[in-house]
């Protein structure tokens, strides 16, 4: 899963706002109590990254996350004893004791469970969709050196991952298979190793002949505001402004334990109606993009 | 929500912290590309064992750097790969988490080559190993609670850590493994690339007497 | 005359932790606007010097440095090499490790933003630098995507930016292909001709740059041997260091005319004053001649290496080699040739089993050992004598350096390093495939080559080299193939194919009009010519 460019509105936009924008998704997810507000926003990125082209990478890192929310909604509902709706006992089961299996322990569980799905769908359309070369640009405007490092260091990453398969092929090469077994693995991981830190050395050559010992913070430009750069800094502004104001309202509540005790569902379907049409208003500007 | 607030904050603070040490360093340049290449190679380790769960030789070859380098460039070696892994994997609430986690494990090698005078004893440093993974997965299973909606509550606390401990426990069993069977090879790349980037500039005197120069000036 | 742009004054200096030094009190001054050719054989210092005038040696690589570097003034005493950047421009060996950005445009706006400029000038540089380089159309494309050639480009470009006024080039010809080689020396000549740059450049074959050099330098073991125009320098190489003429010189040597010519142009002029039309009417045609054809079965039965209708399509969707037909019997010597990315390594990874062809089949009749494009792939030992056995270095030359960590060791030094590992085998092989092996070697070094694998093939193994060095093509193979598109295009007798082409030519072949390929054969012709002539 890796950043690539592509023809979609979200790609258009430059880093800080598209980068506000799926992060603002995530933040409402985070702070969204009620089911109806949580589904809505997990089918708003998955519309969005739909919108993006990217819709089979988020959900393909859904269904990575599938298994880790499906155990932690289980184990809460084994270990969390505030609910009072029993729906079975399960009896004594030795680590955690006698277990109740309540309907609020269960509902709590699957929220937790599809909040974190929500989560890691939409920093997954992040990192996707957002062009990580240009937040780093802006990291470097507080930073030279840490953003330089983390610059190389994500770039190093897929050229010593082909220097480790062009060593493994070259030892095949070799008339004696360069030894047996493992000693001949253990001496392809050593020179994957050693050759790494010698690129390390050449990279530094090539960083002080570029002039990187004498860089002054850098200065950039004033890059001129997209229509795509205002549709989704504006966007994310206002999903945060909405998420803000329904915790503080509060606008659609939910309170799973000890009874669950939940606002109405039509104001929580008009706060859901909202953050998807806020969410997903930039990405129809289409003209040019096709 | 006060609860992921609060956490955020202190973690971004740590993160903060951790590189304005490793900016007021002034890192040359050698060191600089020293740590985005380890940085990298912990990365690529988190992605070439991907398929086995959660054995991984990052949280060594952090700890090693860590070692052999000093406290704030592990930090950056275990925070920035952290972040280049997860360009990999998919970021989310989980990176800075692993980034403080991960710089945590650099400076703990600091401070391990500090206490051992760097001779590198071979069990209690993959006891040291086998620590610093399940440290690092207690750290980051907090961030699963970051979606808990709402402050969690200890049993909350105490059922994230439940789940995740046999990973934990899969992690802390593979850095021993990984260390026994590449740490002391690993250390000796190191501490030769450190022996070669350290600048021995000793300035022989010419064989044959210097002519004085008429062509240039000294720089002023 | 203006004050020297780059100058040496008694330089010694060794590597740390090496025994003897590989410069030996060097002194050197370059005037502002020269074009300098650094040459030598192999280990003499030649990248050295290059570092040392960049700055990075010795504050880079440690060891003992004795003398002083001015760059513009600049003494590299007092001045890192981040400073000697603003006036020098470096671009080392291995363009792999010299682009450090993500994307192309990042690249090449990294120098200038590290000079302090805005934006807008910054963005001004990153265009110029571009479009001096023919580089325009990749700037927003991944640098981890970019073929060799491009990456060379990338790196050159981003040691252009900016504008410097003394460029230092390792070898900067050493991957790329006939054309792209010679449209690199025409920029760099273009640039020391209309902005007055200064360029200091090394290079192993001088018949490509010569013609646009003032000045050649040769090093031999770290000490100036010959400083001296082309002209005399060529002199002086016929009677001192033969190995390093061009093949045009060596020709008018052979053939007992003088003064040798510096390139193809002044060669013809040469022998048409002397009464000698070489004109092309008497080439050899190449055409259908060396149209390629079918095997037959009974040839792909015998055949060492056999490809069968092979296909090969990356993920991505680019088709990299389009239904390849071939049979190599054992004993055949064949080169493979062709431009930058037309599919040659490709190929011999196929014969190899690295990779898998998506349609068709490869078959082989025994061990197939393979030397891959880089070198630095088969170090995997912590010292030279640890990767192959002591007869195997001795073959190359190597044997004194058996202590050496194979990553201190020069560019050719390596790459012979690596030949040996490869050849190093107890029985024979079937085929020997060479990814370029003769890249970063000097003559001699290349003669030597030529004949172990004339030997090897001798023995009956199947030869298959790789290579954008015509000479060298035609020294070893008697069966030369072009390849385009990963489809071969021409495949017939090294005499046909190399001398019908304009840029898959040898030097020798452009002067004769194809007559000839190799110096000693031209001479022949010369001197049956000149019998005639007067
Ligand atoms: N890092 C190093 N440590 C020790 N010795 C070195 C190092 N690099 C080069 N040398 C030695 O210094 C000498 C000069 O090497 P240099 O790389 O300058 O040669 P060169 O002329 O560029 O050769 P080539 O044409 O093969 O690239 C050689 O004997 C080489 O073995
Ligand atoms: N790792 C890769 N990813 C994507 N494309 C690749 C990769 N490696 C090679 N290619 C493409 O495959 C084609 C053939 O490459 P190959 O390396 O066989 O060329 P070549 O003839 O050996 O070129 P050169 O003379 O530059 O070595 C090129 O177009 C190249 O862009
Ligand atoms: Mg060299
Ligand atoms: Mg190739």
């Amino acid at each position: 899963m890796r950043y690539r460019r592509r023809a979609s509105p979200l790609h258009a936009a430059r880093a800080a706002a598209g980068g506000a924008w799926c992060a603002a998704l995530a933040a409402a997810a985070l702070a969204a109590e009620h089911p109806i507000v949580l589904v809505a926003l997990a089918l708003t990125v998955l519309a969005g990254a739909a919108g993006a082209g990217v819709l089979r990478e988020v959900a393909r890192t859904a269904a990575w996350m599938a298994p880790w929310a499906l155990v932690v909604a289980l184990v809460n509902v084994l270990v969390v004893r505030e609910g009072l709706t029993v729906l079975a006992r399960l009896g004594e089961i030795p680590p955690f004791g006698q277990v109740d299996l309540t309907l609020e322990a269960l509902v709590y569980g699957a929220l937790f469970g599809l909040r974190l799905l929500v989560v890691a769908s939409a920093f997954a359309l992040f990192t996707v969709a957002v062009d990580p070369d240009d937040l780093l640009r802006l990291m470097r405007r507080a930073s030279v050196r840490s953003a330089l490092a983390a610059t190389l260091a994500t770039r190093l990453v897929p050229v010593l991952a082909s220097d480790a398969r062009r060593i493994e092929e070259a030892r095949r090469c070799r008339a004696d298979g360069g030894g047996e077994g493992a000693a001949a693995r253990m001496a392809v991981l050593r020179a994957v190793a050693g050759g790494a830190l010698d690129r390390a050395l050449d990279v530094a050559a090539t960083l002080e002949v570029r002039g990187y010992g004498t860089a002054r913070r850098g200065r950039v430009g004033a890059r001129p505001w997209s229509r795509h750069d205002l549709a989704f800094a504006a966007s994310a502004i206002a999903i945060a402004a909405l998420t803000v104001a329904a915790r503080v309202v509060p606008i659609a509540p939910f309170a799973p334990y000890p009874v669950i005790a939940s606002g109405g569902a039509a104001s929580a379907s008009v706060l859901a109606a909202a953050f998807a049409l806020i969410a997903l208003a930039p990405l129809v500007a289409r003209r040019g993009i096709a | 929500m006060t609860w992921q607030l609060t956490t955020f904050s202190i973690l971004g603070l740590v993160l903060a912290a951790g590189f304005t040490w490793y900016e007021r360093t002034h890192p040359s340049s050698k060191v600089l590309a020293m740590v985005a290449t380890l940085a990298a190679l912990a990365a690529l380790g988190r992605i070439a064992f991907a398929p086995l769960p959660n054995v991984k030789p990052t949280t060594d070859i952090v700890l090693l750097s860590g070692y052999v380098l000093g406290g704030a460039p592990g930090f950056a070696v275990g925070a920035l790969g952290g972040l280049s892994s997860n360009l990999v994997f998919g970021q989310g609430p989980w990176t800075p988490w692993q980034m403080a986690a991960w710089g945590l494990v650099g400076i703990i090698g600091a401070g391990w080559a500090r206490v051992t005078g760097r001779r590198l004893p071979r069990w209690s440093t993959a006891v040291i190993c086998a620590l610093c993974g399940l440290m690092f997965g207690a750290l980051t299973n907090l961030s699963t609670l970051t979606a808990a909606g709402g402050t969690p509550s200890l049993a909350q606390w105490g059922a994230v850590e439940a789940a995740g401990l046999p990973f934990d426990i899969a992690h802390a069993v593979g850095n021993v493994v990984f260390f026994l069977a590449f740490g002391p090879a690993f250390v000796r790349v190191l501490q030769r690339y450190r022996a070669r980037l350290e600048v021995r500039w000793t300035d022989a005197a010419p064989s044959t007497p210097v002519i004085p120069t008429p062509l240039e000036p000294p720089p002023a | 005359m203006s004050a020297p742009v780059l100058e040496l004054e008694r330089v010694t200096y060794t590597y740390a932790g090496a025994e003897v030094p590989s410069l030996r009190d060097v002194s050197l001054s370059v005037a502002e606007g020269e074009f300098v050719v650094l040459a030598g054989r192999s280990a003499g210092g030649k990248s050295t010097m290059l570092r040392a005038a960049s700055g990075l040696v010795p504050h880079f690589h440690g060891g003992t440095f004795a003398g002083h570097v001015r760059v513009g003034g600049l003494d590299t005493r007092e001045h890192g090499p981040a400073e000697v950047a603003r006036i020098a421009g470096s671009l080392f060996q291995d363009p792999e490790s010299q682009v450090v950005l993500t994307t192309v445009r990042a690249e090449l706006a990294f120098p200038l933003e590290n000079r302090g400029h805005g934006p807008a000038a910054v963005a001004r540089g990153v265009e110029e630098a571009a479009l001096a380089l023919g580089i325009a159309p990749l700037l927003d494309r991944a640098t981890t995507e970019l073929s060799g050639g491009e990456l060379q480009r990338v790196a050159l470009g981003a040691a252009l930016a900016g504008r410097p006024r003394l460029v230092l080039l390792d070898e900067p010809t050493s991957q790329l292909d006939p054309v792209a080689g010679d449209e690199l020396i025409w920029l760099l000549r273009r640039l020391n001709e209309e902005w007055g740059t200064t360029i200091v450049l090394a290079e192993h074959r001088l018949e490509r740059c010569l013609p646009a050099a003032d000045r050649v330098v040769v090093l031999a073991d770290g000490a100036i041997a010959c400083d001296a125009p082309p002209p005399e320098f060529l002199a002086w190489a016929a009677g001192a260091s033969p190995e390093l003429q061009t093949p045009v010189a060596r020709m008018f040597h052979g053939a007992g005319i003088t003064p040798p010519p510096t390139g193809v142009k002044e060669a013809r002029r040469a022998l048409r004053a002397r009464g000698i039309d070489l004109d092309a009417e008497g080439a050899l045609d190449a055409g259908d001649t060396t149209a390629p054809r079918h095997p037959k079965r009974r040839e792909r039965r015998a055949a060492a290496l056999a490809f069968d209708g092979v296909w090969h399509e990356r993920r991505g969707g680019a088709t990299v080699l389009r239904g390849v037909d071939l049979a190599v019997a054992p004993g055949e010597r064949v080169a493979l040739m062709g431009r930058n990315g037309a599919g040659k390594s490709t190929m011999l990874r196929h014969a190899a089993g690295l990779m898998a062809p998506t349609r068709g089949k490869v078959t082989t009749n025994g061990r197939v050992a393979l030397l891959l494009q880089d070198p630095n792939d088969y170090l995997l030992h912590e010292h030279v004598g640890e990767e192959a056995s002591a007869t195997a270095l001795a073959a190359v030359g190597l044997e004194h350096l058996v202590d050496r960590h194979p990553h201190d060791l020069s560019g050719g030094q390596r790459q012979r390093l690596a030949l040996a590992i490869v050849l190093d085998s107890p029985g024979p092989a079937a085929v020997i495939g060479l990814d370029e092996p003769t890249r970063g070697m000097d003559r001699a070094a290349k003669a030597t080559l030529a004949d172990r694998l004339n030997a090897f093939a001798a023995g009956g193994t199947a030869v298959i080299v790789a290579t954008h060095d015509p000479e060298f093509a035609a020294e070893v193979a008697d069966r030369v193939i072009l390849l385009a598109d990963g489809r071969p295009i021409a495949d017939g007798p090294a005499t046909s194919v190399l001398a019908g082409g304009w840029y898959f030519a040898t030097e020798t072949a452009r002067v004769t009009g194809g007559r000839a390929l190799l110096p000693d054969a031209g001479a022949a012709v010369l001197r049956a010519q000149e019998v005639v002539a007067p």
